[in-house]
């Protein structure tokens, strides 16, 4: 799959590039917007299908705190290290916005400032790898909560990922209730920090 | 604007995929409708960005702010959950000695 992305980006990258399609910057955009909301509106489909809302209500406070700090976490460490890359607190906050959504977060960050939009797409791309690689890694030493937080929204292919290397079901529980939970502030979130 | 409408999208979403009868729970056509539409969102993506010569210019910086920021951010969430759980855990374990 990520193979396959990174082939899809540098494809259209390579075709912009060397100007082999055309594709007029106001219908591309308008493509962009359309492509968000048809795959937002599916990939909220398949979170009430898999019975979000019950779950929530069963998983209680506790898990929904643990998503909130990891939501917080992030933020809040962005803006604080935003001086040491040269970039605005905005931009920090905004790239951070996306919690791991690469797919939506860097739409969105494309219509503000397209430079940014790549920052997004690698540090989306980059939690969900570097996810995928630690929570096994870390597994002994710490415990699911803490190692779900680490892939922000995209916990549900790090936790499948961990769950086949250590055998710990618990990964999926968390990664589907957190990743759920942190997923529906990115909608919100990346749009409200553009907006600042 | 944005938030109300993507907010919106995703309550509806939400809202369809848990009432609505007749919608199967795994779906191959779900499945491949999203992976097209991301091949051809990333496509579009990479296209606007590598037809603008400022962006090509700006690239490397802003992919190494992007992994930057998903080293940082992933350690101080990391923190911030285990800080809650640890938290947590000691209030049960005093629960329960009481």
């Amino acid at each position: 799959m990520i193979k396959s992305m990174l082939f899809f980006i540098l494809a259209g990258f390579g075709a912009g590039y060397f100007g082999l399609i055309d594709i007029p910057e106001a219908v591309g955009s308008t493509a962009i917007m359309v492509l968000l909301c048809v795959m937002m509106f599916v990939a909220s489909i398949e979170m009430g299908k898999l019975g979000f809302i019950k779950d929530l209500r069963e998983a209680g406070l506790r898990i929904a705190t643990y998503a909130l700090a990891t939501v917080a976490g992030t933020l809040v460490s962005a803006w604080a290290f935003a001086p040491l890359l040269s970039i605005s607190g905005k931009d920090a906050l905004v790239t951070a916005s996306g919690m791991g959504w690469y797919s939506l977060a860097a739409g969105l960050v494309f219509e503000y400032s397209p430079p940014l939009s790549i920052a997004t797409f690698v540090y989306c791309l980059f939690r969900e790898l570097g996810a995928i690689f630690l929570m096994p890694v870390l597994w002994k030493r710490f415990q699911v909560p803490e190692l779900v937080s680490l892939a922000g929204s995209a916990a549900m292919n790090p936790a499948v990922a961990a769950t086949a290397v250590t055998g710990d079901q618990a990964f999926i529980f968390y990664g589907m209730i957190s990743g759920s939970i942190v997923s529906m502030f990115v909608p919100v979130l990346v749009p409200l920090m553009i907006s600042l | 604007m944005l938030i109300i409408v993507f907010g919106l999208i995703m309550i509806a979403g939400i809202l369809v995929g848990n009432y609505v009868p007749g919608i199967p729970q795994e779906s191959r056509f779900r499945q491949r409708l999203q992976q097209v539409m991301l091949y051809g969102l990333l496509f579009i993506l990479g296209h606007q960005l590598g037809g603008n010569e400022d962006i090509v210019a700006s690239m490397s910086r802003m992919g190494l702010v992007g992994v930057v920021l998903a080293v940082v951010t992933m350690t101080a969430s990391f923190a911030a959950v285990w800080f809650l759980r640890t938290l947590f855990d000691r209030r049960i374990k005093e629960k329960a000695d009481d």
